[in-house]
């Protein structure tokens, strides 16, 4: 649980951000002036096409990928530009879309692997606050001496969850978490997000090509256009919280669906006649 | 936004090849002019490049020498595929084959090829044939293997597939099971050619007549050490072109893998 | 599976005893060859009572594991720097491309040559084939390792030394263990071919000997044992392997 009184953190201010592969040689641009600007606290959303360069913006957020062009402010300090490549780090853990947990370590070693080796917390510590925030999380304190590949995809992504939580993140990444499960999982998960996000509320980027997803789960969903990517529309979802499975068939929900589902929808056209494979 | 073809990677990196391999023969050079020891026994590559040129490069035995190793690696791999295809097919098809002949495969796989020079001495006419079984031996273990193992991992549901649009069994093993193991067939054969050149050299040291493996071994056994450098240079030379060859080969097998 | 092993023996003795070429009745017949193998006096001096069998197949194993064991701890870093560090891969590939097509047995008369001794030249080749197995192996493990799982590493705090042991050494490893038993039979096949160039004992040079000696089916048991340890130094390794890797045993199953 984070500390009581604790000031939210994570605020992103992403200004005119340009990411160009290969400048002297193939010049793949893969973003292009792209803006938008994330409070502290915020679920956020980014829906587009594959390849459109928003797993680009979260890798550079991240620390795996540099910019540029443009800036990007972390809690209103400069934190990536053209000159200034962050490292990756504990304040800003990504959730892979594939599932990146250690296949040879099990659940609990997997789950306090951050905090041990930052030298946060003694292992015994770590330990404890593991198994809490396991069964917290959807009684997963059962898992703890599996290995991941015992587990269901679904069980897999939320201890990837509850392992970059423990770090404390100030910005919770998620990359398309969902996007390998089956449709009845994914409403599991979203379910499990929302519940978690609630528990441990943190400044949440989360990209996905699916806007039902983004509109259900986020605060305000970006939508991005296709290569070279940058923010289309912004759309502020005023659904209340916590979030409820019969809202999906709300009018308000359709109404906010309808105002973006053209621009998502065009986006994705071309980049499907584009047919070229994606960015990395 | 432009998106032009990129320049490929080799022609950025071929740069630190170069510089590798002349660093490797500019050191080799050095630490024999200076007589370091132990290595005072051998020729630089200067030297032994001037030998060749004088003595060998125009000398018709020396050529000779290649033609007879080439021809016996041929025969044996050759041999090796025409009968460890067949093999490894069958071992993949008929389960009742495979519990007979499997077992026996894996107890006689792991003798090394070498160790079957006597018996091939004994058993076989002449000298060349047995050679070229010892050739034999060791690339044909390989191919079986590996067509037995693609075949195994041929997709069920092709050949379902196959089944259901209503193909005869001959059909299914010509259209389906024969082009899902061309890419195993290409790894046993570049395997297999690499094995089968290691084999030759050494069943001509051991029992050969001629041959680049037995110029090798009369370059050590004359205390003759650039004899020695020629003859690996020139093994080394014949087993990359082997390679390239069968590298090709491989390409054309399966051109849908890159 | 016995009944394969039985017909192959009914062959062989088959095809010694009545096919009237020569060249299959000079063959020594299968229970000549266990008639020797287990004989308390066996005609040639080596069965599994003489002290000079376990000699050879000492000298051999010791010669094969030790060539194996310095492969692996020179192979197993330079695969793992290759992997990690494009830039030495690109000098370190060139070299390797350079030597691999030279057949390692090419090497044993200048091995003679620049090394004191027959001895160390026969494990120096035994060496070197093992080693290229190994580095070959241990960058395509290192290589293939999902990027994902280094990229999490990062995020969650762990250092350059962190990512090496926790993420590219544990997930290179069943690639590693491939490699290893490749290296072993290539050890063996290497060492054997050595032995019967240019040893003076050891399993290989019993070959060659009873060859010359007309000691047939001591060339069979030397075979056969040649084999055998070969097997036996490869299921050690797939053990070793499995022991280090339970996660993947567990995974699959067959945990036990």
């Amino acid at each position: 649980m984070t500390a009581p009184g604790s000031e939210l953190r994570g605020g992103l201010s992403i200004r005119r951000a340009g990411k160009t592969y290969d400048p002297r040689g193939a010049a793949v641009v893969a973003l292009d002036e792209c803006s938008l600007n994330v409070a502290p606290g915020e679920f956020a959303a980014i829906v587009g096409p594959s390849g459109c360069g928003k797993s680009t913006l979260l890798n550079i957020i991240a620390g795996f990928d540099g910019l540029t062009d443009g800036e990007i402010l972390l809690d209103g300090k400069p934190f990536a530009n053209r000159d200034l490549s962050p490292p990756p780090g504990p304040d800003r853990v990504v959730v892979f879309q594939n599932g990146a947990l250690f296949p040879w370590m099990n659940v609990l070693d997997n789950v306090i692997y951050g905090p041990t080796r930052q030298r946060v917390l003694p292992v015994d510590d770590a330990r404890k606050k593991a198994m809490e925030m396991l069964r917290v999380c959807g009684g997963l304190h059962t898992a703890a001496e599996r290995f991941p590949t015992q587990l269901s995809s679904g069980m897999q992504r939320r201890v990837e969850i509850v392992r970059a939580l423990m770090n404390e993140p100030a910005v919770l990444l998620l990359d398309e978490p969902f996007r390998a499960m089956d449709t009845v999982s994914k409403t599991v998960m979203h379910r499990h997000l929302l519940d978690v996000h609630a528990l441990y509320p943190k400044t949440v980027l989360f990209i996905t090509h699916d806007l039902e997803e983004a509109i259900y789960l986020a605060d305000t969903v970006y939508v991005m256009t296709t290569r070279p990517g940058h923010i289309k529309r912004a759309l502020r979802v005023n659904l209340p919280r916590p979030r409820t499975l019969d809202m999906l068939a709300s009018q308000a929900y359709l109404d906010l669906k309808r105002q973006v589902a053209e621009d998502v929808h065009e986006e994705a056209k071309k980049a499907f006649e584009r047919g070229e494979r994606e960015l990395a | 936004m432009a998106v032009s073809t990129p320049r490929p990677l080799s022609t950025r990196i071929n740069w630190r090849s170069a510089l590798a391999v002349s660093g490797f023969l500019v050191l080799w050079e050095l630490l024999v002019r200076f007589k370091v020891p132990g290595l005072a026994t051998i020729p630089g590559p200067l030297e032994s490049l001037a030998v060749f040129w004088s003595k060998y490069a125009a000398n018709e035995n020396y050529w000779q020498s290649w033609v007879a190793s080439f021809r016996r690696v041929m025969l044996g791999f050759l041999a090796a595929q025409l009968l460890g295809i067949p093999l490894g097919l069958l071992l993949g098809t008929r389960e009742r084959f495979r519990e007979l002949v499997f077992p026996v495969v894996e107890l006689l796989r792991p003798i090394p090829p070498l160790a079957w020079v006597p018996l091939s001495i004994l058993f076989w006419p002449t000298h060349e044939f047995s050679i070229v079984f010892i050739t034999f031996i060791g690339a044909f273990f390989i191919i079986a293997i590996n067509v037995f193992d693609g075949v195994r991992s041929i997709r069920p549901e092709h050949v379902w597939l196959a089944r259901s649009l209503g193909a005869s069994d001959l059909r299914i093993f010509c259209r389906i099971v024969l082009p899902s193991v061309l890419p195993a067939i290409g790894v046993g054969m570049t395997l297999g050619m690499a094995v089968t050149w290691n084999v030759v050299i050494a069943a001509e040291m051991i029992a050969g007549d001629n041959g680049l493996g037995r110029l090798t071994w009369e370059g050590y056994v004359s205390h003759t050490s650039t004899v020695v450098i020629i003859g690996m240079v020139s093994i080394g030379l014949a087993g990359y072109l082997s390679a390239l060859a069968i590298a090709w080969i491989e390409r054309r097998l399966a051109p849908w893998r890159n | 599976m016995l009944t394969g092993y039985a017909l192959a023996l009914a062959v062989w003795y088959a095809s010694v005893k009545w096919v009237p070429l020569k060249a299959f009745t000079r063959m020594p017949d299968p229970w000549g060859v266990i008639h020797e193998w287990l004989s308390p006096q066996p005609a040639y001096g080596i069965s599994i009572f003489s002290a000079a069998y376990y000699k050879h197949i000492f000298a051999s194993t010791l010669r094969a594991w030790a060539a194996f064991a310095l492969a692996v701890g020179c192979g197993i870093p330079l695969g793992i720097l290759m992997g990690w560090s494009r830039r030495f891969n690109a000098y370190a590939s060139a070299l390797v491309g350079l030597l691999r097509p030279v057949p390692p047995l090419a090497w044993v008369p200048l091995a003679i040559l620049l090394l004191p001794g027959v001895e160390v030249a026969v494990v120096f080749v035994t060496f070197l084939v093992a080693f290229f197995a190994t580095t070959l192996n241990t960058l395509v493990g290192v290589q293939s390792i999902d990027p994902d799982h280094i990229r999490a590493a990062r995020c969650l705090g762990a250092s350059g030394r962190d990512v090496l042991l926790d993420v590219i050494i544990p997930g290179a490893l069943p690639q590693i263990f491939t490699g290893l038993q490749i290296a072993m039979g290539a050890a063996w096949f290497s060492l054997a071919a050595g032995e019967m160039i240019a040893a003076q004992y050891g399993l290989g040079f019993l070959i060659m000997d009873a060859y010359s000696l007309i000691q047939y089916p001591t060339i069979v048991i030397a075979m056969g044992t040649l084999g055998l340890m070969g097997f036996i130094s490869s299921a050690v390794i797939r053990e070793v392997g499995n022991r280090l890797m339970r996660w993947r045993l567990e995974t699959m199953g067959v945990a036990r």
